[in-house]
């Protein structure tokens, strides 16, 4: 039983955090229909910005909104490069994923940033306090989301992902939608990244290493779960997908699987949901929405 | 009026598989009045409607409606006279989103959609009003997914959106080619009656000349990207032999080469 409870504390921590990365994810891939890696990359920014303000003796959650803000530059970029430039998706979100690579190390100025000197977001709070801060976000971004998806530009934001023929036949521009999808997204990955650094304590160049693999496991988990049929339930089975991903990797290494696994666990874990994923489709029967392509 | 003035359309050109799918067609449309444009397979109906529509531009020739040069409009641009209906029932349409939110979109009529939630009672009443007006049932299943719906309710969603966007000219390519005998002519009527209530003008590519003969109004038959005969609203009172006699001859002048 401790050892139950144990796990699931632990995981509703990184399970919040890493949550807000596969709602990031579910915009991109889902809404904007845009396999976008650039978030493997930002993620860490994010990371690097709180460091480095927190290092200027900024507030800690000031810093959160610096990293956000950022992180909506980088997506911009992405987006641009595809929009403005014709790259191919998968190509422009490489080239942003390389360069940030770079630019992250400038911004931090060393590969490690310890933060423990630092006064951060989750600092001298106990474990409930620091559980009802994640919670509290999550609700936030959950709702502020939830509305702006019902809006006007909104509802041409879905049709991007899913038809963007659709968009010019109405007189809009399809670029619009795809930079502001991939600057939200992107923006909420590198906010998710500002966080987990002040919950570890660290800021590292390889934070963001392997974060698409897990975040389409979590993802592709969650629509499993909860089938997104509609806005909110999308959202929803992001955060869900998260938890529940961390809570199998969590009880698989007390299972004694050796951290050097860890990969080959989540790779499996990805296919096998995505399999039942497609098997549980199979009669058609399939209401979720935006795109399937991955 | 739709003035198009001497358009050319070459494919590949300068290439040695240059293909010339429109040979330097003018045409004039009079505003709200009906224009079926028919003829074999690769006349250049199509490619002609997508140069109006501004798919594709043309290798020369310039596009005026009401006197207003939109040669160098782009597609997004020219929405603001026309609706194009394709015969693929899903080009119109977002698969996943329900009705009423594939025909809330039509609603937003600025460039930069706004910040405001477009499920108002105000847009809810157009949208079930202008359903219930065609007539297929839709009006009671607001929160379907479009893709469970039928080829020809799909099109009736499509007849709606184009009856709440502001566009004055109806571009249809075979609009009706994948509905059923009975849904099609029924959708046709619709057509025809909303033209006339909101003063639309109906440009009409049909492969089926019993939708012509239903349509009516003017005939201009294309051929090998040239117009082979172009028939007023006054002789298309015409029988069916004669119009299957000329469409067949356009058919076999287009076999010779």
């Amino acid at each position: 039983m401790d050892m139950i409870f144990s796990i699931c504390s632990a995981s509703i921590e990184l399970g919040a955090i890493y949550s807000i990365v596969v709602i990031g994810l579910a915009l991109s891939f889902r809404i904007v229909n845009f396999i976008d890696l650039t978030i493997e990359s930002s993620f860490t920014t994010g990371a690097a910005i709180t460091a480095v303000a927190l290092n200027y003796n900024m507030s800690s959650v000031i810093s959160l909104f610096f990293a956000f803000f950022c992180g909506a530059i980088s997506g911009f970029i992405t987006a641009t490069l595809h929009v403005k430039f014709k790259i191919n998706k998968l190509l422009s979100g490489i080239i942003m994923l390389t360069v940030l690579y770079s630019i992250n190390l400038r911004i931090m100025g060393k590969s490690n940033f310890p933060l423990f000197d630092f006064v951060c977001i989750f600092d001298n709070n106990s474990q409930a306090i620091r559980n009802l801060i994640l919670i509290f976000i999550l609700l936030l971004i959950f709702s502020v989301l939830c509305c702006f998806l019902k809006t006007s530009f909104g509802f041409f934001l879905r049709a991007t992902g899913e038809n963007s023929g659709i968009v010019t036949k109405h007189g809009k521009d399809t670029g619009l939608f795809i930079i502001t999808g991939l600057m939200l997204s992107n923006a909420l990955t590198a906010f998710s990244g500002a966080l987990a650094a002040q919950n570890q304590g660290f800021s590292d160049i390889g934070m963001g290493n392997g974060l698409i693999i897990t975040s389409v496991a979590a993802l592709v988990i969650g629509e499993t779960v909860l089938p997104p049929t509609n806005i909110p339930r999308l959202i929803l089975s992001a955060v869900i997908g998260s938890f529940m991903y961390q809570m199998i990797i969590a009880i698989g290494l007390r299972l004694g699987i050796n951290p050097w696994d860890l990969k080959i666990a989540t790779g499996i874990l990805l296919a096998l949901s995505v399999i039942v994923k497609k098997e549980i489709n199979k009669d058609n029967s399939n209401l979720n929405i935006g795109s399937e392509s991955l | 009026m739709i003035q198009l003035i001497n358009i050319q359309k070459t494919f590949n050109e300068g290439s040695e598989t240059a293909i010339c799918a429109i040979n330097n067609i003018s045409l004039n449309i009079e505003l709200n009045t009906w224009c079926n444009l028919i003829g074999p397979n690769g006349s250049g109906k199509s490619t002609l409607m997508r140069i109006i529509a501004g798919e594709y531009f043309p290798t020369s020739g310039e596009i005026l409606v009401d006197d207003e040069d939109i040669s160098n409009w782009d597609q997004r641009q020219r929405t603001k006279f026309f609706y194009f209906g394709e015969q693929d029932t899903t080009a119109n349409l977002v698969p996943s989103m329900t009705i009423a939110e594939n025909l809330l979109l039509s609603l937003e009529m600025n460039r930069f959609p706004s910040l405001k939630f477009l499920k108002t009672k105000d847009n809810m009443d157009k949208i079930y009003e202008t359903l219930t007006y065609v007539q297929m049932g839709l009006e009671d299943r607001l929160s379907t997914q479009v893709r469970f719906l039928s080829g020809g309710q799909r099109q009736a969603v499509v007849l709606a959106k184009a009856l709440l966007t502001n566009a004055k000219i109806l571009l249809l390519d075979e609009f009706l080619g994948a509905i059923d005998p009975k849904t099609g002519p029924f959708l046709l009527d619709i057509i025809k009656d909303m033209a006339k209530k909101r003063q639309l003008t109906v440009i009409m590519i049909s492969h089926e000349l019993e939708h012509v003969l239903q349509a009516k109004g003017r005939v201009v038959v294309l051929s090998q990207g040239k117009i082979y005969a172009d028939l007023s609203e006054e002789k298309t009172l015409f029988s069916k032999e004669s119009l299957i006699k000329l469409y067949q001859s356009a058919i076999e002048e287009s076999g010779k080469i």
